[in-house]
């Protein structure tokens, strides 16, 4: 399981997950979130990019729920993009899609944290 | 000529969950299962297996899990054990905060028969069964 951060705004980062989401890695996973949300406190809203996920079960949707805990308690927003049809699939089964948005490109991940521009 | 099976046996750590995830789905790539129920067993059979791992087990690595796939009456079969704790009323329920009490939830979602056998102390067997939809409706029924 690989994590790479981006910065986008004062406020937001977009974090891209490649590998699997499993029991295997999602202590792993949680403790690279964690670690993330608790070095920025101003980095509130995430936008995880799910593309190079090529497989999900229930205990990665638990870290990506505890995730949501996290951010929310910060009034931040959490946004998925890019998942699977696979993935996507998991995720509305699972309902974590009626309280985590998922939608299919940055731009309107962007558009619903109102960011207007990427920081440079 | 017997149909197909395979059998795994792996101690009880997640490292192994990918192990059994890419045996199931190489067995099921034999049979008549679209892409779409190949990543659906995978699935069912990953939180089936993730359940013997850390309840049967508690994640110790000295326990056995065993994964049994058979090609049965037209469909595939897979059998999931542990010799590990077992439940008390034979129903199981999800506790597991961490995964969301979800992988029963998904098994069932993703295959046609779900069994659970189990017995406090003598630990769990699950077995599951799927027919690829195209063998149910026919070749164009997808």
């Amino acid at each position: 399981m690989i994590l790479e951060e981006e910065v986008i705004s004062k406020d937001a980062l977009k974090l891209q997950i490649t590998g699997d989401l499993d029991a295997h890695t999602a202590d792993e996973l949680r403790d690279s979130l964690e670690n993330i949300l608790d070095s920025d406190h101003r980095k509130i809203h995430l936008i995880l990019d799910l593309e190079g996920v090529n497989f999900i079960d229930s205990s990665g949707l638990g870290v990506i729920l505890g995730c949501y805990r996290k951010v929310s308690k910060k009034s931040g927003k959490v946004i998925i993009i890019n998942p699977q049809p696979h993935v996507q699939k998991i995720l509305e089964l699972s309902g974590i899609n009626r309280v985590i948005p998922v939608v299919r490109d940055m731009e309107r991940a962007t558009e619903m944290i109102g960011e207007k521009g990427v920081e440079k | 000529m017997a149909d197909n099976f395979a059998r795994l046996e792996f101690s009880g750590s997640t490292s192994n969950l990918g192990l059994a995830r890419v045996a199931g789905a190489t067995f099921a790539g034999n049979m008549d299962f679209t892409l779409t129920e190949i990543e659906e067993i995978k699935v069912a059979l990953s939180e089936a297996v993730s359940n013997a791992i850390i309840h049967g087990y508690g994640e110790d690595p000295e326990g056995i899990v065993r994964v049994e796939f058979y090609e049965d009456n037209g469909g595939m079969k897979i059998i999931v054990e542990d010799r590990g704790r077992g439940m008390e009323d034979g129903t199981p329920e999800e506790k597991d905060e961490d995964r969301l009490g979800l992988g029963l939830t998904f098994i069932k979602a993703f295959m046609d028969e779900l069994k659970i056998i189990t017995e406090p102390g003598k630990g769990t067997r699950l077995e599951m069964f799927k027919k690829p939809a195209r063998t149910i409706n026919g070749k164009d029924g997808e």
